[in-house]
């Protein structure tokens, strides 16, 4: 395994640098500067001016990134030109929420996907199969932001049971922050869940042509234990590598579910100093998040590797 | 339940992280002391504020959506004005003269004022005050007035004398906002760390993007205020979850909310309105650019809008339609100049037509705030039927408010001014729609010297017939047109009492309490 | 990038597989599919002949309920909110139809670089995982900023989204063909590399790409929707059904029909094309 990861070394710094560029250039291409949000729309051109050169915005392009990736290697991610506080506190005070919704989605999606997966996969009556069949197909082409939307519409226009909109810390109140989390994460895990169940779905079916499976079954082992220990057992890879994968989308994802229900999470705060153009913020969301990916996407690799001695894992 | 003495106006862009400035007018619009206080106050308790926009410590000096709610807590002023009288009152100022050539004024201040490090408050913090409101990195709406200072002596620890370069009508302006800020902190209120004012509240904590809170100061010049013990202004960007969070109690007063929230609560007794400070929405050509080099084609933009469908449509009827900058009632606002650009399409196509500008293609620059946009909808709708070829340029904010400020929008835009209010006379310098280096590209001698004759005017009568001949001749021009004035509107709940708000819409805690 | 041999031999091998992929449209789910995506098409591309009075038609009735005469009601501008959504979805298909193929070609010509160059395919490739790592809709909002908002910065996002996708399956397809003994003998025997790419390495990637294809439509009318919820998409008063929504969101409890209405055309377009992906998928796979 190490080997493995000393390979994919060069490749994991190469996509590092590249991204820290163009997290760095991309914002800056973009017309408008750190300076407006803090002048204000009203302000005159000289006052503008003033504000600008009070940033330290008026050093080169190449002082500014490498006096960034300098200070990035020292651990230091700089400070907020719209909030003046550090971005590593910023980015810390909106963590809890994006992980309070990704964590509950993920549970979420795990037992959506896996108690449709093992249904659709195991029930003999064909009209309830083609009719889960139909569910699926609905959970998987409705993307978040539109279950949002109709859940917005059902249990919080219709039937007003949920708060649709704001949230509530897990830790300063369970019960209240559930009841925000719980619209949200549904609508981020259902069309994730509906792909893990498609996948677990499909992997046990072919498991199930294996021998060993017909060997069991001749022993007598029975339904459930069959399910349990020999199909589900042996299905497990690539639904977990879609769960590692989809971990990664659920983040991404969260951006248009928190502008939704009005969630004050990571999602907010990129969009925001995109609209600030607060690039150090900016910045370290995009490079953590490319770093991020770039981690599941080798974690996922190595799970699978575990999980089949008959793949090797390659650089 | 709404009280509403004049459209001010203030504004509200529902869009979080969206930074804009409010600026009133003095002596135009009004707030209102919320409800007549019944019972007696009681010491203690905290409340929930919820607001929009986020807190801007850096910018203390500058009127910002996300300090309104807050500011003048921590903050004190010279004078502030009574929003239901216009009369100017003393705060930290106690008495102040101005010189018979109206070139000077001696200012008395009380002598037992404080900053919340314990310090006493002196004249040389009035002067630090006042000559940081003209750094341009203050970037103060009304800092152009500061500018005008020849000196400021300190002849005493509470007395100074300032001498003006010109006459001064609009110094209370500046007063206004001249929130008296503590020499020795003021270098460390960028991050919140150090917001050191005189006011009833101390500023105790500010997580950028969720709250300020603030804390009663216990060593207030007036022992028994404040009666409250802490506020938390919560920061929910959205304004349907300000809603809710009030519908649930979780927060007692909403500001800056839209107003399709603000629908259901209107005949709801438990909770009233303040309609304070506010916003205009113009639409501006740049007369140097075809087709609005010429006039004709200005004008005929004028009677081609339908403003009242606009003010209907996308305000909720709350607006006020109108062809004039200045505060709806202030002096020199003429009611028939108001409406001087009556809708009326058919004069709009033939004024088109003659001068040959039918089926000119006219991009407009809007910035992507959604009531900017729907006006859009509305106003290219209007420019399609007088024979115009309108196309939207839709800007993200950052991207159109550094155009606004150079001056660079191309031929026709559709602005945002959440400045409802100041004195005329401050609005022509503050407003960059009609300031020099105005988008428009418009400047004329004729023009000067009528922006003189309102700046010097001296008593109303002046005013009065100064502002109408310059508004004449700005209607006649047409470069920018006022399309509608909005109020901004803020809710509360009964459980609170004696809340008061500025001239400028920005809240009052000093006297709230909690009803029993 | 043109091969000038890649004509005939494109011929040659596609059209056997245009018949090949008809079978998807003998299942239940085949047709269905194909029915449902024509007849989306025709009601949207029709929409100038069936209401000709155009999108904008704004009057002072606003916010209605659904009735006879407004299926969805109207707006805030008192415009009709059914016929909007249609020009809407004529909008969404017309940018889908033009930006999925672009970006089909385009990202599986990316994936199969590495049969010319190996150095330049792990480069393309290492390019395309930074796209995927990009935050959610942060990639697009910067193109949008920096394009401007409108018709061509939309189909850039999604031309640019595609890549990963199509890029990755083109690989796949070339490092499995790579090995194969055919593509060996091919390139002993002299053959160039561009030929061998498209004469043999092409034609096998073409099955996955397809599916994915119509799997990434349903994806590019959400980045349209998704951007234009955060006010980056068509400018006004041009409809699409993401502007439907981020209008609508203001309005949802006076007037839930103003976004039930688009959402519910966005999710039977939706529907249709993972179906039409489904079918495909089963005829391909067959094989």
């Amino acid at each position: 395994m190490l080997t493995f990861f000393l390979k994919k070394l060069p490749s994991v710094v190469m996509v590092a640098i590249a991204s820290s560029v163009i997290a760095f250039v991309l914002p800056r291409l973009a017309p408008g500067d750190p300076a407006v949000a803090l002048a204000g729309s009203d302000a005159s051109p000289e006052q503008l001016a003033a504000v600008r050169d009070q940033l330290g915005l008026n050093g080169s392009l190449y002082e500014q990134y490498f006096h960034w990736i300098w200070n990035l290697l020292h651990g230091d991610l700089g400070r907020s030109f719209a909030m003046r506080r550090p971005v590593a506190t910023l980015i810390s005070s909106r963590l809890e929420s994006t992980i309070e919704l990704a964590a509950l989605a993920l549970v979420l999606m795990i037992i959506i996907g896996f108690t449709l997966g093992i249904l659709s996969a195991t029930l003999r009556n064909q009209t309830t199969k083609a009719a889960l069949d139909v569910v699926n197909t609905i959970c998987l082409a409705t993307p978040p932001f539109l279950t949002g939307l109709l859940l917005i519409l059902l249990l919080g226009i219709a039937f007003p049971i949920l708060p649709v909109s704001g949230e509530m810390g897990l830790l300063r109140d369970p019960v209240k922050g559930l009841q925000y989390l719980i619209l949200p994460a549904f609508a981020l895990a259902l069309p994730q869940a509906a792909v893990v169940a498609r996948l677990l779905a499909t992997a046990i079916n072919s498991v199930r042509g294996e021998d060993f499976i017909d060997l069991a079954k001749a022993k007598g082992v029975p339904p459930g234990r069959l399910m349990r220990r020999h199909l589900l057992r042996n299905s497990l890879g690539p639904a977990i590598v879609a769960i590692g994968l989809r971990a990664g989308e659920l983040l991404g994802g969260a951006i248009v579910i928190e502008a939704i229900f009005a969630r004050n999470g990571l999602g907010q705060l990129a969009v925001s100093s995109v609209q600030n153009r607060d690039y150090l913020v900016l910045q370290a969301l995009i490079l953590g998040a490319v770093l991020i990916a770039v981690l599941i996407q080798l974690l996922s690799e190595i799970t699978i590797a575990a999980l089949d001695p008959r793949i090797r894992l390659e650089g | 339940m709404t009280i509403r003495i004049l459209p001010a106006i203030r504004h509200a862009r529902p869009i979080g992280g969206m930074i804009f400035s409010v600026v009133l007018a003095a002596g135009l619009c009004a707030t209102a002391s919320v409800r007549a206080d019944d019972g007696k106050p009681v010491r203690g308790g905290t409340i929930t504020v919820s607001q929009t926009a986020d807190a801007q410590p850096r910018n203390i000096l500058t009127l910002r959506a996300g300090n309104s709610p807050w500011v003048k807590n921590v903050f004190e002023t010279l004078t502030q004005t009574d929003p239901e009288t216009f009369e100017v009152k003393p705060l930290l100022a106690k008495s102040w003269k101005v010189a018979a050539d109206g070139l000077s004024m001696d200012i008395v201040l009380r002598d037992d004022v404080t900053f919340h490090t314990g310090r006493k408050m002196t004249a040389e913090d009035i002067k630090f005050t006042l000559e940081t409101m003209a750094l341009p990195e203050t970037a103060a709406q009304v800092g152009f007035i500061a500018k005008e200072f020849q000196s400021i002596d300190v002849t005493s620890a509470t007395t100074l004398t300032i001498k003006f370069k010109k006459p001064l009508a609009n110094i209370f302006d500046l007063f206004e906002e001249a929130n008296v800020i503590d020499k020795e902190t003021y270098a460390k209120r960028e991050d919140g760390s150090q917001v050191i004012g005189t006011g009833p509240f101390k500023f105790a904590k500010w997580s950028p993007g969720a709250s300020i809170m603030l804390e009663r100061y216990d060593s207030y010049r007036d022992k028994s205020l404040p009666y409250l013990d802490s506020i938390e202004f919560a920061v929910i960007t959205d304004s349907t979850a300000s809603v809710s969070a009030l519908r649930s109690g979780r927060s007692v007063m909403a500001t800056g909310l839209s107003q399709n929230d603000l629908v259901e609560f209107t005949n709801n007794p438990q909770y009233q309105f303040v309609n304070s400070g506010g916003t205009i929405f113009p639409l501006g050509v740049n007369v140097t650019k075809a087709p609005f080099d010429k006039k004709e084609v200005r004008q005929a933009l004028g009677y081609a809008i339908d403003r009242q469908r606009i003010n209907d449509q996308v305000f909720g009827g709350i607006g006020v339609p109108t062809d004039l900058f200045w505060g709806v009632g202030s002096p020199g606002y003429g009611k028939d100049q108001a409406l001087h650009y009556g809708y009326d399409p058919k004069k709009a196509k033939a004024l088109v037509e003659k001068a040959g500008a039918t089926g000119a293609k006219v991009p407009i620059v809007v910035p992507s705030i959604p009531a900017n946009r729907s006006i859009f909808e509305i106003v290219q709708n209007n420019l399609k039927e007088i024979g115009l070829a309108p196309e939207a340029v839709v800007l993200d904010v950052a991207d159109f408010d550094k155009r606004q400020v150079a001056g660079d929008l191309g031929p026709a835009f559709i602005l945002i001014h959440g400045q409802v209010g100041f004195s005329t006379a401050t609005l022509l310098s503050s407003l960059p729609s009609l300031r020099q280096g105005n988008p428009s590209g418009f400047w004329s001698d004729q023009y000067a010297t009528l922006r003189n004759a309102v700046t010097a005017a001296n008593s109303p009568e002046a005013t009065d017939k100064a502002v109408k001949a310059l508004s004449d001749y700005m209607l006649d021009e047409a470069f920018s047109l006022s399309l509608v004035q909005t109020p901004g509107q803020t809710i509360l709940s009964d459980t609170v009492k004696g809340v008061k708000a500025t001239l400028r819409s920005q809240m009052l805690f000093g006297q709230a309490y909690l009803a029993e | 990038m043109t091969v000038p041999q890649s004509k005939p031999m494109h011929r040659r091998w596609f059209n056997p597989s245009i018949a090949r992929y008809m079978e998807a449209f003998t299942t239940t789910r085949g047709i269905a599919a194909l029915t449902a995506i024509i007849l989306i098409s025709a009601l949207a591309f029709l929409a100038p002949v069936v209401f000709p009075g155009g999108y904008d038609v704004q009057s002072r009735e606003s916010l209605r309920a659904p009735s006879f005469l407004h299926f969805f009601g109207t707006d805030e501008l008192g415009r009709d909110l059914f016929v909007r959504s249609i020009y809407g979805l004529r909008s969404d298909l017309a940018l889908v139809y033009f930006a999925v193929p672009v970006s089909m070609v385009a990202g599986t010509l990316l994936g199969l670089i590495g049969a010319v160059s190996p150095r330049l395919g792990s480069f393309v490739q290492r390019c395309l995982d930074i796209i995927v790592g990009f935050p959610g809709l942060i990639l697009g909002i910067c193109v949008v900023l920096v394009l401007g908002a409108g018709w061509t910065a939309l189909l850039v996002v999604i031309v640019v989204s595609g890549l990963p996708g199509f890029g990755r399956l083109a690989r796949a397809t070339l490092l499995s063909q790579q090995q194969r003994e055919y593509v060996i003998a091919a390139r002993t025997l002299g053959v160039g590399k561009w030929q061998i790419m498209v004469r043999h390495i092409l034609p096998n990637a073409v099955d996955p790409i397809i599916v994915q294809g119509a799997v990434f439509v349903v994806s590019a009318i959400f980045i349209e929707a998704a951007l234009s919820i955060v006010g980056l998409g068509l400018q006004p008063p041009e409809p699409s059904l993401g502007t439907l929504l981020n209008n609508g969101i203001r309005y949802i409890s006076r007037a839930p029909t103003y976004v039930l209405g688009p959402t519910v055309i966005l999710i039977i377009v939706a529907l249709a094309f993972s179906m039409l992906a489904d079918a495909l998928n089963a005829t391909v796979n067959r094989k």
